[in-house]
């Protein structure tokens, strides 16, 4: 590193028997004096010194930038007091940085601004990496409160859908949060202006009906179509519901057999208004991003590995051969294999067909 | 970390300066916008982009970070709509990116179903004077590998390229890259031995070279002719029984060899240079019988060794008599029973070198054998070097976690009792 070079420059004039020193001003006034070694660490002293002559004497006093008070130059002099010392090993320079930078927030973002005025890059790298470890992993709102951000976005700007992917959980409870405010807006609006509103969950064609109906019942995170360029829908959690989808849909092509559309009907419409409820919903980059091919059954066939395959195939003849005896026990047994996270409770309606509740979580 | 209100007041009155009276000030808001890219550039990207609904100040910040490091979920692996959905993702990144200049690039995903993207995106990064980029790639049934575009290799000023997993290497032609210093090619395919060899041929700076070859490869790499490497690291996992490597690095100062199950490597220095200049050669063999080095007098070698490590199994020892021979400076010597050979117990003949080893005597200061266990052989090794290190400060020996208690009781009473060269050595037993 070149600042290191630097410090190993003897000075001039003085004897080698006395320590030298530097003098600093900082913007309130106060002067102080450093060792010469510690001081030209910083490429923006050694600078003024070399290029200047300043810093020698009292008077001549190199005035630092307003930037750095007189806290931060004593904790910017005792980072350079150790690492100017070229003898230490990496270890023992990585494990003063870990302890040195152990400081509140506040005067993370003074000392960041400070060492970047006298441009000593190592301690702006240290602090910034400090603050970025700060910032990462955190929501919006816990990340104002650290900094104490304002919060002066409208809430247009920031309902403006993030353009992120959504199998990311932070994002995806953000959207959330701001598709229910933007839900909330938006019926404000509807109760002034008497507007047509975007669609909603019930306004959905009798063909997307029975299409998610076919094939998307497990989906508990809830399909939601918000505008009106969205072209297909989004399946969330495809890993954890693909087995159950196929259990459904095997189950749903064995109860046609038996005249139960109706019922099959019944039981998307019961699962599907259950899901409704929950209205999750982080699909409002659908519009941005078009997926194709959602609801075709041979993708979902394609994802399935074969050794699951054979098990539904096997559960679906198991299903097939006692359909004679108890019918809504087993059906709510098979049903419940595919669904490890979803309990499917079933009871038999007073007309004799079935209903199904879903947990709502 | 977290702030409390008392240390707000501290900080506040510690400060001569009276201008901000309110406990509760935003700080890092006042950064310069240099500085808060900065800190965002240590982020992912993701992250980064979050940061834009904070408040009016930080909306535009992230689109102005010099880097780009995107990374796909799990579920991408099975989901071609999530695939799909991360192609557009980035893409839009790169859109909202208003950098002209980019300093890192780094991707991690399962290939998407039109790769055509995938090359725009380079295309992209290459335009905008990208310095470093890193990419892996997941092969996915209908996609299983990712075939590099050419403009890549025309990058003028790329420093950095890593590449990994399913990517394919084809150079058909003159390669063009002036910066390049750093390259990792990490169990990637070739299209043939020529992209090796140009790629190698064409790189003025390489500096640092990273390898790890696999059997199904499609290459047979066994002349790396590079005179400005400094750092070399090839791992082979290819099963075969005989390596030939032919290395002409005249500079290189940092060689690591790692190999699994080859039984024989036939090294060739080409070049009266080679490896003189080396201060740290690691080998990490396992099952290894044989070594042998062709074209050069090992005397020669090793002058500047300064740190040598040995992660051997059986007949990997046999290195340590020659290693302590010829490197005459040598200050660290680490030792290792590969991890693929403990707990086997299989007994070696180790013959400690005829004469004490110049290095004991005057530059070796500390030596760490991990895996150590109580086998005759180990022991014999520690007690030789114990007794004819001179200077040694240090010995660190670090057993297996399985051994129970009482053994390990009684190794280290065996080593206490072994006779010690150097006044100052201390023995650590872990």
């Amino acid at each position: 590193m070149s600042e290191v070079n630097m410090a190993v420059i003897k000075p001039e004039i003085s004897s080698q028997m006395m320590k030298s020193y530097i003098w600093l001003q900082t913007a309130d006034g106060s002067i102080q004096q450093v060792e010469r070694e510690v001081a030209m660490f910083c490429p923006m002293i050694c600078h003024e010194v070399i290029q200047k002559g300043m810093g020698s004497s009292k008077n001549c006093a190199i005035s630092l930038p307003q930037r750095v008070n007189p806290a931060m130059l004593s904790l910017i002099i005792d980072y350079c007091q150790f690492h100017q010392v070229p003898g230490h090993s990496n270890k023992e320079r990585k494990s003063f940085d870990e302890k040195f930078i152990r400081m509140d927030t506040k005067r993370l973002c003074e000392l960041t601004s400070a060492a970047d005025s006298l441009q000593l890059k190592p301690l702006v790298d240290l602090t910034s990496r400090a603050l970025a470890r700060i910032i990462e992993g955190k929501s919006p709102e816990e990340i104002r409160e650290i900094f104490h951000l304002p919060d002066d976005l409208t809430e247009e700007e920031k309902l403006e859908p993030l353009k992120n992917t959504t199998d990311d959980p932070r994002i995806r409870l953000l959207n959330r949060l701001y598709a229910k405010k933007r839900k909330e807006l938006k019926e404000r609006q509807k109760i002034k202006n008497a507007e047509v509103e975007e669609e909603r969950v019930d306004d959905r064609s009798v063909d997307d009906l029975l299409s998610f109906i076919n094939g998307d019942n497990g989906d508990s995170k809830g399909i939601k179509t918000s505008k009106s360029k969205k072209k297909n829908r989004k399946r969330k959690d495809q890993q954890k519901s693909t087995s159950t989808n196929e259990t459904i849909k095997n189950h749903n092509k064995e109860l046609n057999g038996l005249n139960s559309v109706r019922c099959s009907a019944e039981v998307g419409q019961k699962s599907w208004a259950g899901v409704g409820a929950t209205s999750n919903l982080h699909d409002v980059e659908d519009d941005i991003f078009a997926s194709k091919n959602e609801l075709d059954d041979g993708d979902i066939d394609d994802e399935i590995d074969l050794a699951l395959k054979e098990k539904i195939d096997r559960e679906v003849e198991d299903f097939a051969r006692r359909l004679n005896s108890d019918w809504p026990e087993r059906m709510q047994e098979i049903l419940s294999f595919g669904h490890e996270r979803e309990p499917v409770h079933f009871s038999l309606n007073g007309n004799g067909s079935l209903r199904r509740y879903t947990n709502s979580e | 970390m977290a702030n409390s209100p008392c240390q707000e007041i501290d900080v506040s009155s510690k400060r001569s300066k009276s201008s901000d009276k309110e406990v509760c000030f935003d700080r890092i808001s006042r950064l310069p916008d240099v500085l808060i890219q900065h800190i965002l550039s240590f982020l992912p990207t993701k992250e980064a982009m979050t940061t834009s609904i904070l408040s009016k100040r930080w909306l535009p910040i992230w689109t102005s970070v010099p880097i780009i490091d995107l990374q796909d979920s799990r579920s991408c692996r099975t989901d071609s709509s999530l695939r799909l959905r991360f192609g557009q993702f980035v893409t839009r990144v790169l859109i909202l990116n208003k950098m002209a200049c980019l300093d890192k690039f780094r991707l991690e995903f399962n290939m998407v179903d039109h790769p055509s993207y995938v090359k725009t995106w380079f295309r992209d990064a290459v335009s905008r004077d990208v310095k470093e980029l890193d990419i892996t790639v997941h092969g996915t049934q209908s996609f299983p590998i990712l075939k590099l575009p050419f403009v890549l290799f025309t990058a003028k000023t790329l420093q950095v390229l890593k590449l990994s997993n399913e990517v394919e290497l084809h150079v058909p032609g003159t390669v063009s890259l002036p910066c390049l210093k750093v390259l990792h090619l990490v169990w990637i395919k070739y299209r043939n031995d020529e992209s090796v060899s140009r790629i190698f041929a064409d790189c003025h700076v390489l500096q640092e070279l990273v390898l790890h070859i696999y059997v199904g490869d499609n290459t047979t790499i066994s002349n790396i002719s590079i005179p400005t490497l400094k750092i070399m690291s090839i791992r082979f996992a290819t099963g075969q029984h005989k390596h030939q490597l032919k290395i002409n690095a005249p500079i290189l100062e940092y060689l690591n060899l790692e190999d699994n199950l080859g039984l024989e490597f036939d090294l060739e220095l080409s070049g009266s240079k080679s490896l003189c200049n080396a201060k740290s050669v690691s080998l990490h063999w396992d099952w290894h019988s044989k070594m042998t080095w062709r074209n050069f007098r090992p005397h020669r070698l090793f002058h500047k060794l300064v740190r040598s490590e040995l992660n051997v199994g059986y007949g990997g020892w046999n290195m340590l008599s020659l290693f302590l021979e010829i490197s005459y400076n040598l200050q660290l010597l680490v030792l290792a029973k590969n991890d693929n050979c403990r707990g086997l117990g299989l007994e070696c003949r180790w013959k400690p070198p005829k004469y004490v080893p110049e290095c004991l005597l005057s530059s070796l200061e500390r030596v760490d054998f991990k895996g150590f266990e109580d086998v005759a052989y180990q022991l014999r090794m520690v007690k030789y070097i114990l007794g004819n290190a001179q200077v040694l400060k240090m010995m660190d020996i670090f057993t297996d976690g399985d051994l129970p208690l009482e053994s390990k009781l009684d190794v280290l009473k065996k080593l206490l009792m072994f006779p010690r060269g150097s006044k100052e050595c201390q023995l650590h037993f872990n």
